[in-house]
């Protein structure tokens, strides 16, 4: 699904060339559930992006599902990543102004599905994740653990095939961080999504069924 | 997806509720002002525009060459329309239009009652018939053919039948005019609207004013070729202007004196050019200039993109504290049309409040607008496609360059960066927000100065002596207000019920004197044919003339500087005595006004003029409005041409001054009816015009300077809040209250700074270019530009340290523990 082929991002500071990502190989097949660790600054949340399609690399290749994805338009690369990749936050980035059901509902207005579909499916997510009596209440009237929740159906909502996690229980206490890790192994297994994430905890990383180890923007192998 | 949209728009604008507020108030004040202007505009525009032959209509006008010196006029001498009509084959329909106000009364000839009711009137015409074929003018009673073509009748508007007769029938009922002529109600028309340059209360056939003025002055009206009291109106084919005007001046070398064929020309104006284009033009029923609409609508527009700045500067900076939700939308998939959609979304929804808010204004605001525009408009009325157009344009214009570039910007964000909260603000966009802050206070700082010229101007005017007393000066109209200013109406009964009436007054202990002439200072004076000695008729020589009684130059105490004052004791003075002004003696050519004494003087032509010698020369002194200059002045003493009184009396007691006179007046005169005013304030009402269009750029000046501080509070209240953690690491270090606040503020005063830089030349020039109208003006002083500078920073400083103040005094613990 994910292959990266001697992939090198760098900023120019002060004439020098500082590396973010180092000459990454990297090969991720679909239904995997993968973790990446590393220290603070090893390059986890960028190689996340990167993959995410959020952020431009310099040098190298990124096949994406067989398709180059340095070739592709901003236009392309934001219509890939609407249909196939779903985002979830250390810091949930929930939209304030929106309820909980406005937020699960906001990617599938962006894929322009008519409005009584949109319904069944937000109905269903908040079905499967025990939030139904929460979908009125706004972002602030949640414990950390449930607006996760939230970000966690809304990331999955449009039905992605590959789910990236930066941190997903960062904010979390280690209670909701095992739900959450639970939820997410579930996930993986009955939906068959791909799954990455970037956790500090190696509890949680052993959640996953492979764990890459970044340090200065390299794989440790 | 709209309802989505509309949706967090709503809770967006909700959320920040100081910043929406003040984004309403100036959008909403900027959408009024412009409303109101196009009311004002599209009135303006609309004049005239109701008559169905709008094209075909025009007036014949009046050149007068006097001696290079070119005055244009609106009406012509009687006799060219008589001989137009006869002798143009292109005319078909011609009418003239002489006004002559006069008192109507009800009367009932048969049964010879005492008149019940009696008027004044000033909207009195004498046409001609055709009058009804060339304008679009609708009969409810008689007939549009015939109404006026038979003698003594006359046709009235609607509400002056409702004045005169209520609610019986008027037609074929009589009025009796001005004590001179019986009149036969003969057709009742709807009044015209208020947008037309025609207005008439009474129309009188025309040949009944030969049987009301004198025989002497009925012979002059119809032989006359350089007096033009008429209004001549005729309907020609535009192709066939050319030719038609060719011909007319042909008709005016064959038929005009000597005189007319060399001093005079006549020229078509078009109805069209009427309202807006004519306002120079001497007896033009408007004063209106389209350059002062274009003035009003660049003042509208200026004052909307003052709003539409403080909108785009307070949403782009407001734009970073969303830039997490545009990362968001990003990520989960909104594309950059998608998002501009929202954000548009959002302007609109706010425009579309700030234009019901601005209906709501301009409600409160339209009176004020009549007010200064002397107009009835109605709110209601002003419903109309036309006005529906111009009105959505304004809501789309304000939307979309208000909306435009915020949505723009705030797209542009990148995606990782404006997760992280960043907006990734650079240097380019403060500068962007640098040159609109500029733009504003410019605007404003013109906008101040050119008020505070305008007021100044305006002040000088009304406090520059004018070389006569004009207080407590009591002007009572002989033969009512607006009486013809042809005159000769005073015969010897008359002069002889005139000194009674005079010796009666002066009796009081509160009238200091009593005088007549045949005009007072601050009204139009004829110009008159003067052969001085050494020049002769062919000179064609006119000056201002009015005749005067015995006292009247020490009643108005103008200064003699040569000679005396006419006197009753030489006997003689009446007869052959002129005094004549300072600019008179140097345009005679004559040394200093001693040497101008004794000078021979022939007023009127060389064969039956008025001969005489000067006897005296007085002060110059302004006669005419301060935008014009002193020119030179002939008084006589000429009873026949009296046409009002002037009472001097003590300031202390005037109202039982006043009905002291007016008791007096009623035994003497009680044919008529008795009007005064005060010379001061007749004189001031010169300036009316002037004093709206100060009021009006004062008010706008105001509004503008308002909208730029609102703008700057809200746009500095976000700043300040971005600069919190800054602030806070400041105090820790040690910073004083003092200099955070002048770290905060600084920056801005700077801008206004700028802003007085580039507004004061720009000011400078404009204010200038005005005050080249006025040939008596204040000059443009430092100060002005200094004051006006003041004001802006006095109002921007208040409004940015207020907000800074906040944050300078704020514990720096807590803002530094956000994050």
């Amino acid at each position: 699904m994910i292959q990266l082929k001697n992939l090198y991002k760098w900023v120019n500071t002060g004439g020098t060339k500082t590396f973010l990502l180092k000459d990454i190989n990297l090969t991720i097949n679909a239904g995997e559930f993968v973790s990446v660790m590393g220290p603070s600054g090893s390059g986890k949340s960028t190689l996340l992006n990167v993959i995410g399609m959020l952020d431009n690399f310099d040098e190298g290749e990124y096949l994406f599902m067989d398709k180059q994805v340095k070739d592709l338009k901003e236009k392309q690369r934001s219509e890939l990543y609407k249909a196939h990749i779903g985002f979830v936050f250390q810091a949930y980035h929930l939209i304030d102004e929106l309820t909980v059901y406005e937020n699960i509902e906001t990617p599938l207005l962006y894929q322009n599905m008519k409005a009584t579909e949109r319904k069944a499916i937000v109905s269903d997510a908040l079905d499967r994740f025990n939030i139904v009596g929460k979908k009125d209440l706004y972002p602030g009237q949640l414990s950390g653990g449930q607006q996760q929740l939230v970000g966690i159906a809304r990331a999955l909502i449009a039905k992605p095939r590959l789910l990236l996690a930066d941190e997903p229980t960062g904010n979390l206490n280690s209670k909701q961080g095992e739900e959450i890790m639970d939820l997410f192994k579930k996930i993986n297994k009955e939906d068959k999504v791909t799954i990455i994430q970037v956790t500090h905890s190696e509890k949680n990383a052993e959640y996953g069924s492979r764990v890459i180890n970044l340090l200065d923007g390299r794989i440790e192998k | 997806m709209f309802k989505n949209y509309c949706k967090i728009a709503w809770r967006n604008l909700w959320n920040h509720k100081v910043s929406t507020i003040i984004n309403l108030a100036c959008l909403a004040t900027g959408m009024a002002c412009c409303i109101l202007i196009i009311i004002h505009i599209t009135d303006e525009l609309s004049y005239n525009k109701f008559n169905t032959r709008y094209h075909d209509i025009y007036r014949i006008d009046w050149v007068k060459n006097n001696d290079g010196q070119i005055t244009n006029a609106a009406t012509t001498p009687i006799s060219i329309g008589s001989s137009a009509i006869a002798e143009i084959p292109q005319l078909k329909e011609l009418a003239r239009l002489y006004q002559r106000s006069g008192a109507f009364e009800t009367n009932d000839p048969v049964k010879n009652k005492p008149a019940q009711k009696k008027f004044q009137e000033q909207n009195v015409f004498f046409s001609d018939n055709d009058l009804f074929s060339i304008f679009s003018i609708s009969f409810i009673q008689g007939n549009p053919l015939t109404a006026l073509r038979a003698p003594n009748s006359v046709v009235i508007t609607d509400e002056t039948a409702k004045k005169y007769f209520g609610d019986t029938d008027p037609l074929g009922k009589f009025l009796y005019y001005d004590n001179k002529a019986l009149l036969q109600v003969n057709g009742v028309v709807k009044k015209l609207p208020a947008n037309s340059d025609l207005q008439f209360d009474f129309l009188i056939s025309f040949e009944t004013l030969f049987s009301v003025e004198s025989p002497e002055i009925s012979d002059f009206l119809k032989s006359n070729w350089t007096f033009n009291p008429v209004y001549t109106y005729c309907v020609v084919n535009p192709q066939n202007r050319g030719p038609v005007e060719l011909l007319l001046n042909k008709v005016l070398k064959t038929h005009g004196d000597e005189r007319t064929r060399k001093m005079n020309q006549v020229y078509l104006q078009p109805l069209k050019n009427v309202h807006l284009y004519s306002a120079d033009i001497e007896g033009n029923p408007s004063t209106a200039s389209i350059n002062y609409l274009y003035m009003f609508g660049a003042i509208a527009f200026l004052i909307l993109m003052i709003a539409n700045v403080n909108f785009i500067n307070l949403a782009t900076a407001m734009a970073g504290t969303r830039s997490r939700e545009i990362g968001l939308r990003k990520v989960l998939g909104a594309d950059k049309r998608q998002l501009m959609a929202q954000f548009l979304g959002e302007t609109l929804l706010l425009t579309v409040i700030a234009l019901i808010i601005s209906l709501l204004l301009t409600h409160v605001g339209l009176p004020l607008l009549n007010q200064l525009t002397n107009k009835q408009i109605i709110f209601q009325s002003w419903f109309n496609p036309k006005n529906i157009t111009a009105f959505l344009c304004l809501f789309c214009f304000t939307g979309l360059v208000a909306g435009t570039y915020p949505a723009f910007f705030i797209t542009r964000f990148k995606t990782v960066s404006a997760l992280k909260g960043r907006s990734g603000e650079t240097n380019n966009k403060n500068r962007l927000r640098k040159t609109l802050l500029v733009t504003q206070f410019t605007i404003s700082i013109v906008l101040i100065i050119g008020a505070i010229t305008i007021y100044q101007q305006l002040e000088y005017m009304r406090n520059k002596p004018l070389g006569f007393q004009k207080e407590q000066m009591l002007t009572v109209p002989i033969f009512g207000s607006g009486a013809s200013s042809i005159g000769f109406g005073v015969d010897g009964a008359m002069r002889q019920r005139m000194n009674a009436f005079t010796n009666e007054l002066i009796k009081h202990s509160r009238i200091k004197s009593v005088t007549a002439a045949s005009a007072v200072p601050g009204q139009l004076y004829i110009q008159g044919l003067v052969i001085p000695q050494g020049f002769s008729e062919k000179d064609n020589i006119f000056v201002p003339w009015i005749s005067v009684d015995y006292n009247f130059i020490s009643t108005f105490g103008i200064p003699l500087v040569a000679g005396r004052d006419f006197s009753k004791k030489t006997g003689s003075d009446h007869l052959s005595a002129f005094i004549i002004n300072e600019s008179a003696v140097k345009a005679f050519g004559w040394k200093n006004p001693e040497h101008a004494i004794g000078k021979n003087i022939i007023r009127g032509d060389a064969a039956n003029g008025k001969k005489g010698q000067v006897i005296g020369v007085v002060k110059d002194h302004h006669f005419n409005t301060l935008d014009q200059a002193m020119p030179s002045l002939i008084m006589d003493v000429s009873v026949p041409r009296f046409s009002q009184f002037a009472i001097s009396i003590q300031p202390d007691h005037v109202p039982q001054t006043i009905s002291f006179v007016k008791q007096k007046w009623n035994e003497f005169f009680p044919e008529r009816i008795f009007e005064y005013s005060f010379l001061d304030q007749d004189i001031s009402a010169l300036y009316r015009s002037n004093e709206n269009f100060s009021k009006i750029t004062s008010y706008f000046a105001f509004v503008a300077i308002v909208l730029c501080c609102l703008g700057l509070f809200s746009l500095s209240s976000f700043l300040t809040l971005q600069r919190t953690r800054e602030i806070g690491i400041r105090k820790v270090l040690g910073a004083g209250v003092r200099r955070i606040l002048i770290l905060l503020s600084a920056d801005f005063l700077k801008l206004v700074l700028l802003s007085l830089l580039i507004a004061s030349p720009l000011a400078w020039f404009l204010t200038h270019k005005w005050l080249q109208n006025y040939v008596y003006r204040v000059d443009v002083s430092w100060w002005v530009f200094l004051l006006a500078g003041a004001l802006a920073l006095a109002f921007s400083g208040l409004t940015v340290v207020l907000q800074s103040l906040g944050a300078a005094l704020a514990n720096p613990i807590k803002s530094l523990k956000t994050e």
